[in-house]
């Protein structure tokens, strides 16, 4: 069925599906998806998807913690694969990218991590995307959810949902969930809207916690992949 | 014996952290801890020497020395050749905030957050918690390319869940703002009835 994505739920799958993916480290360990990907058209030509330190949210940093300057990265540019996020060995290692990416808790050694991780606005209002979507399901925040960078399969819990019908948000829904294959959604978005908000939070790898935002405007997917679904 | 090291740097991170929990009502805890790191890594012939160490140990030249050939010493046991690329180095400027969360004392947080914490409450609301945390760290960096910042960085802020139960069916909701620009309870208390923190809780009845 066909599902918009809040900016919330968005952030998440910008986040978690495509952003960890990026990060050089596991590039380097061969659990990525995005291996060999760099210049291939990975999804919707509506979609970039950014990482970035300079941006003053709640994950800016003012340089990374090897010192590298930090700096907007485009990992996705209008369904381009662009660039892995980087530590100093990492981008010695498997270039393609852009360092200043590399972030460490008090006391530990710092890892590639992301900060500010975001999926561009486009230009479609909210009220279009539900005129075009005209029969799906609206899913509304995020609940957790789990994801495989290296097979390419995610799976993420709503909060809750409506159901659309005749471009319109009818009933309430609760337990819905989007599953599928990270590349295949990235070329299911067929609209972007021009509402991105981005949320702050924290991100847990390696064992250690680092402060991130993340964000998108809403995005509707076409036949996406919708479980659950427990009319409220 | 290895050789000089190929490249180093030390990272000291001297911090405190807030965090107060109200669980329904009840202040479960309310307190702040202090913290003082640093990180000596070194690459040597081969691999990371990495040496965790209280940041009251990075001090002089000399310090620093000792504890660079103590992880130095530490390379040696690696077996893969690493390499690293020089980088671009610079740092931005840090935005200046708002209201200080450390002058703000620990009684004043509480008393907001337990407002908050209430105005969470309503019809079929069974269960209530706000958490606030407060971070504030100076961190100074050096390395072998004669790179060296410091800069102070304080981030904050709450989340607000509540459980609905209605017909024997329970529903979370799960409502959060952090900030790197000062103290955000303030703003939220001060609207408590009204604006963005009667959105915030609509939304959070809603998901309910």
């Amino acid at each position: 069925m066909h599902a918009i994505l809040d900016p919330e739920l968005g952030g998440v799958f910008a986040h978690e599906a495509v952003g960890h993916a990026a990060e050089g480290d596991l590039v380097k360990e061969g659990n990525s998806v995005l291996i060999g990907k760099i210049g291939e058209i990975i999804g919707s030509p509506q979609i970039t998807i950014v990482d970035d330190p300079s941006l003053v949210e709640f994950g800016f940093c003012p340089v990374d913690d090897e010192g590298s300057a930090t700096t907007r990265t485009e990992i996705i540019r209008a369904g381009q694969m662009k660039s892995y996020l980087h530590s100093k060995e990492t981008m010695a290692r498997i270039g393609d990218g852009t360092p200043g990416h590399c972030r460490g808790m008090a006391g530990e050694m710092p890892i590639v991590r992301m900060s500010n991780t975001f999926i561009e606005n486009g230009d479609a209002s909210f009220e279009e995307i539900l005129e075009s979507c005209r029969n799906g399901i609206l899913l509304k925040g995020s609940r957790g959810g789990q994801v495989d960078p290296g097979r390419g399969m995610f799976q993420f819990n709503a909060e809750y949902g409506y159901i659309i019908e005749g471009g319109e948000c009818t009933t309430m829904v609760r337990d819905v969930s989007l599953s599928g294959e990270i590349l295949k959604t990235l070329h299911s978005v067929s609209m972007v809207g021009k509402d991105r908000t981005l949320h702050p939070g924290y991100c847990g790898k390696g064992g250690q916690t680092v402060p991130v935002t993340d964000g998108a405007p809403h995005l509707l997917l076409e036949d996406a992949i919708v479980g659950g679904c427990d009319v409220c | 014996m290895p050789s000089d090291p190929r490249y180093y740097d030390i990272r000291r991170v001297t911090g405190e952290v807030t965090q107060v929990d109200i669980d329904n009502g009840k202040v479960e805890q309310a307190g702040t801890s202090f913290y003082d790191k640093a990180t000596v890594r070194v690459l040597g012939d081969l691999g990371w020497g990495v040496l965790s160490v209280s940041g009251d140990r990075i001090g002089s030249e000399h310090l620093h020395h000792n504890l660079i050939s103590e992880a130095l010493q530490a390379s040696a046991i690696t077996n893969e050749r690493v390499e690293v690329m020089a980088t671009p180095s610079r740092i931005h400027q840090v935005p200046k905030i708002g209201e200080d969360p450390r002058k703000v004392d620990l009684e004043e947080k509480v008393r907001i957050l337990q407002d908050l914490e209430k105005a969470a409450g309503g019809e079929s609301i069974v269960s209530r918690r706000v958490t606030y945390i407060e971070k504030a760290e100076q961190v100074f960096f050096t390395d072998s390319s004669g790179h060296e910042y410091q800069y102070e960085l304080c981030r904050c802020g709450f989340s607000v869940l509540a459980v609905a139960s209605r017909g024997g069916v329970v529903q979370m909701g799960y409502e959060r703002d952090h900030t790197i620009r000062g103290l955000n309870i303030m703003t939220w208390h001060g609207n408590l009835r009204s604006g963005p923190y009667l959105s915030l809780m609509q939304n959070l009845r809603r998901e309910g």
